[in-house]
């Protein structure tokens, strides 16, 4: 099991990488489209800013790779951010366009008065009931660690589970054929965090 | 909804876990990343590294030491101590950390975390805010690890900050670190309406009814960063010291001394205890 992380010079990285490493799994971090698509796995990280990243991608001409890397069925996972740039658009610092692999788009948590709005910490997540009838352990009912101020906004058939924002209902991870993607933060979400890691790649 | 974060706050000098009264006085108890790796172990959901005399030196000299506890620890790390550019910043969470918390640099020149901000984004930069009740009873923020009066009032501070950009609040009560007194709520009513970022309390918790009080009293408080409860019962059951560096004051450790007032705690049983007393957090 090889696992590549893209590298598209955002800060960070090496905390997934850590995690993968903790979990025995072997991984490079690389933007190199021959090594990705040999890989066994591609995670799309998390850190920076929505139009900056998709500037640096779009350059680099990384969203054919992630795209093709996709239509090989094998696992693929984005974190944070890398769940939101699957998506058509965001609204982060204006509006820019997404990878579009995925119909929905990035909106700003709703604002109260006074509250910053910045959605961080452990929060708790809940299954998506009308289509995930197993009684998944791990997710419902279970804390993962949030750092996020934007949401995706999509069709319920995608969504895997939902947390809240104070009393605000939004989407925390999606799944979609070999695509699974979190809005919260695996390698800092604890042991809960790493077994999730573990098992979408080992299982 | 919002589950209390329990913070462990390990404040640190060359790779040792040092404890302080009033920030005054250095008593060596083991190794940083050993005491950071057990927490992690038990489920703490946040872990502060304190470099205590990088803002004497000027360096945040705890590089080596961050990339190592972040190998091994999956739950978000926060440094502080000495972080006086962007570029320091950069080097410490290039190393593994999540967050850095600023106080001294941010008092010599505000404007610092208005660039951090931009530069890292919010949620990446923290406020360190040493409180000290002066004469007048209003609380005064000090810098350079407790030692320097700032002349600034706590409460205007913390407007500053906010509208500078900073995501999170870390306030350490000086007047009870490390006495096991609990917080004084007097303090804490005085800044509670000028919050609006996430504000983690430090400084003087001495038992889990201190937690607990704070938890059913100050809804607004995200966190509650534990030092001295947490590590004196923790470093005779990790007594370890033979990797230590060796400078410092070790009498406590050698002598393997109880604590009167820090033992028999874990954060397993603060979690216990908060579920049990209806205060949600992370289990």
């Amino acid at each position: 099991m090889k696992v590549c992380i893209l590298d598209y010079q955002a800060g960070n990285i090496f905390s997934i990488r850590n995690a993968l490493q903790e979990l025995k799994i072997d991984s490079i971090v690389t933007d190199n489209e021959k090594l990705i698509l040999k890989s066994d796995g591609l995670i799309l990280p998390g850190v920076g800013s929505y139009p900056k990243v998709m500037n640096y991608i779009k350059k680099k001409k990384l969203d054919q790779t992630i795209k093709k890397f996709i239509e090989t069925e094998r696992p693929f996972l984005g974190t944070c951010l890398g769940m939101q740039l699957l998506f058509e658009k965001s609204q982060e610092f204006g509006r820019t366009n997404g990878l579009s692999i995925l119909k929905g788009k990035v909106l700003m948590l709703p604002k109260k008065k006074k509250e910053k709005i910045l959605n961080i910490g452990w929060k708790k997540n809940f299954l998506n009931a009308k289509i995930y009838k197993k009684k998944e352990e791990l997710f419902n009912n279970n804390f993962f660690y949030f750092v996020h101020s934007y949401y995706v906004q999509c069709t319920d058939d995608l969504i895997y589970t939902y947390s809240y924002f104070d009393d605000f209902k939004f989407c925390s991870s999606i799944k979609y054929n070999n695509i699974f993607a979190t809005q919260f933060h695996l390698e800092k979400s604890g042991k809960a965090g790493l077994k999730v890691l573990k098992n979408f790649f080992l299982k | 909804m919002k589950p209390l974060r329990i913070i462990s706050k390990i404040d640190i000098k060359n790779y040792n876990v040092v404890k302080t009264i009033n920030l005054e006085g250095l008593r060596v108890l083991g190794k940083a990343e050993d005491f950071a790796k057990f927490y992690y172990n038990q489920n703490i959901d946040e872990i502060i590294y304190h470099d205590v005399v990088a803002s004497l030196y000027g360096k945040n000299s705890l590089i080596n030491l961050i990339r190592d506890t972040a190998k091994n620890i999956f739950v978000p790390l926060t440094v502080s101590g000495g972080i006086r550019s962007l570029k320091d910043i950069k080097s410490v969470l290039d190393a593994g950390a999540d967050k850095v918390s600023i106080n001294s640099e941010a008092i010599k020149r505000p404007i610092f975390l208005k660039e951090a901000s931009r530069e890292f984004g919010s949620s990446t930069i923290s406020l360190s805010i040493e409180a000290v009740s002066n004469k007048n009873g209003d609380l005064e923020a000090y810098y350079e690890n407790g030692r320097t009066p700032s002349g600034i009032k706590v409460i205007d501070w913390i407007l500053k900050a906010q509208d500078l950009g900073v995501g999170e609040i870390v306030i350490i009560f000086v007047d009870t670190e490390g006495t096991g007194k609990g917080i004084n709520f007097l303090d804490l009513k005085k800044i509670e309406n000028y919050i609006n970022v996430p504000l983690i309390v430090n400084g003087g918790i001495g038992n889990l009814n201190h937690i607990l009080e704070i938890a059913n009293n100050f809804k607004l408080i995200s966190g509650i960063a534990i030092g001295s409860l947490l590590h004196y019962s923790l470093f005779r059951k990790i007594l370890n010291t033979s990797n230590c560096n060796s400078e410092g004051n070790f009498d406590f450790v050698k002598n393997n001394t109880y604590h009167s007032k820090f033992n028999n705690m874990s954060v397993k049983k603060i979690k216990r205890f908060l579920k049990k007393n209806k205060i949600l957090c992370r289990e």
